[in-house]
């Protein structure tokens, strides 16, 4: 198989797909929900820097070195270092500054991509493993070319994180849940149940920094699966939104 | 720009570019539901900040680029089930010719034993048929890495003998 035929196979292969006409308004929504997050979010920090009297801000006032380089500061300390949003940080990113980002076609592209890449493939599978109770997922920010790992509030595991990663730069945050209790909960809804009592589920995907569920289900049934389905489910936290049709090919 | 242009910008945008997008948001994901997730995953992002999108050099480009990085940092929105229809919406291909179906479920399996960074740069390098300069600006990685995981990427779907037989029966036709 040469390169040419790889491309005829793979152009031929694409079946024609859906392209439901609210897709603009979806996006929207979706906009609007991670609008709101962020405000959330964002209260809550100002709310914990108040409380625990303006520490983290102090230290980001005082600023960290900017010119250190990495292999000075690659001694890790016993825990992460907190950030004015709250946010902890991994000694390895002290004096971490990326590269230029690199530009395609007028846009700016994060330049580390493949080795973060590389990097939370090495973080994910032993975390998952020795902390299924407290860790959620690890993210790729190309806004600032870092990795964040979200996990459930433990000194436990942060301690874990700096010893075994303290020379990258990993930021570690605050989720409400882990990919584990995601899972048990998402067991639990049996679609087949749900499509008998004539609600169609079209996903259910887990929202780890909220802590909840969330059950798309076809637009015409929404209003009484959000009466139904939590009803159904009281120990499970759900959100249940407009879902999109999915099509299996 | 006044909300009403805006959206109506961004709608014939969404009109314009979803198809083109939404296909390699498919060879990406594998199937429909992950596709329509990953591209209005992008383009959510592609809304939040549409006035310096619309403003890039090629909008099209910088909303691509947002659906590749964001399916190669994809470790967040993970889909637990999919869930076919009773009955299907319209736009859903019926008319498959015969092996069709057969090739593109060799494909999905072949593409599955790639690395997401590999997957991405076959699908930009061969289904998009882009330069090997292009999909490493595109990807954010240098020119040495594109070929190095393309040659990789090739070789691992090289082993998979019924892709092999599938790209072979497409030329004979």
């Amino acid at each position: 198989m040469n390169e040419q035929e790889l491309r005829r196979v793979l152009v031929r292969v694409v079946p024609r797909l859906p392209s439901p006409e609210d897709r603009v308004s979806a996006v929207i929504a979706r906009a609007g929900r991670r609008q709101r997050n962020i405000v959330t979010v964002g209260a809550a920090v100002i709310v914990g820097i108040v409380v625990l009297g303006g520490v983290p801000l102090v230290r980001a006032l005082a600023g960290r070195p900017l010119n250190v380089p990495p292999a000075m500061s690659n001694i890790p300390s016993a825990s992460p270092t907190p950030r004015a949003d709250g946010v902890l940080e991994t000694p390895g990113c002290v004096g971490y500054h990326p590269d230029m980002a690199t530009e395609y076609q007028g846009t700016p592209v994060a330049p580390n991509q493949m080795e973060l890449s590389d990097l939370a493939e090495r973080v994910q599978p032993p975390a998952m493993s020795r902390f299924p109770d407290v860790f959620s997922y690890v993210e790729l920010r190309h806004e600032n070319d870092r990795l964040r790992v979200w996990r459930k509030p433990s000194a436990e595991f942060d301690a874990w994180i700096v010893r075994e990663f303290g020379n990258e730069c990993l930021e570690i945050a605050d989720a409400k849940a882990s990919e584990k209790e995601i899972d048990e909960w998402s067991r639990q809804v049996d679609f087949r149940y749900w499509r008998n009592k004539g609600i169609d589920i079209y996903s259910v995907h887990g929202d780890a920094i909220e802590g909840v569920l969330v059950i798309g289900v076809a637009a015409e049934d929404l209003a009484r699966a959000r009466k139904e389905i939590p009803k159904k489910y009281p120990d499970i936290p759900i959100k249940v939104e407009k879902g999109v049709p999915v099509v299996l090919t | 720009m006044a909300e009403q242009d805006r959206t109506r910008e961004f709608t014939d945008f969404v009109a314009a570019c979803s198809p083109a997008l939404l296909r390699s948001a498919w060879l990406l994901t594998g199937d429909a539901g992950r596709a329509e997730d990953l591209l209005q995953t992008a383009l959510t992002k592609a809304w939040r900040h549409w006035t310096t999108v619309v403003h890039a050099d090629s909008p099209e480009a910088y909303v691509r680029r947002m659906v590749f990085t964001t399916y190669v940092s994809w470790w967040r929105r993970r889909w637990r089930a999919e869930v076919p229809r009773a009955s299907t919406p319209e736009g859903v291909d019926h008319t498959d010719p015969a092996g069709v179906v057969a090739a593109r479920d060799s494909v999905r399996r072949a593409l599955g034993w790639l690395s997401r960074q590999q997957r991405a740069i076959v699908v930009l390098r061969y289904a998009e048929d882009r330069s090997v300069a292009d999909t490493a600006a595109l990807l954010g990685c240098s020119v040495g890495t594109v070929k190095v995981q393309s040659a990789r990427a090739l070789s691992t779907l090289r082993l998979d003998p019924d892709l092999v037989a599938h790209s072979e029966e497409g030329v004979r036709r």
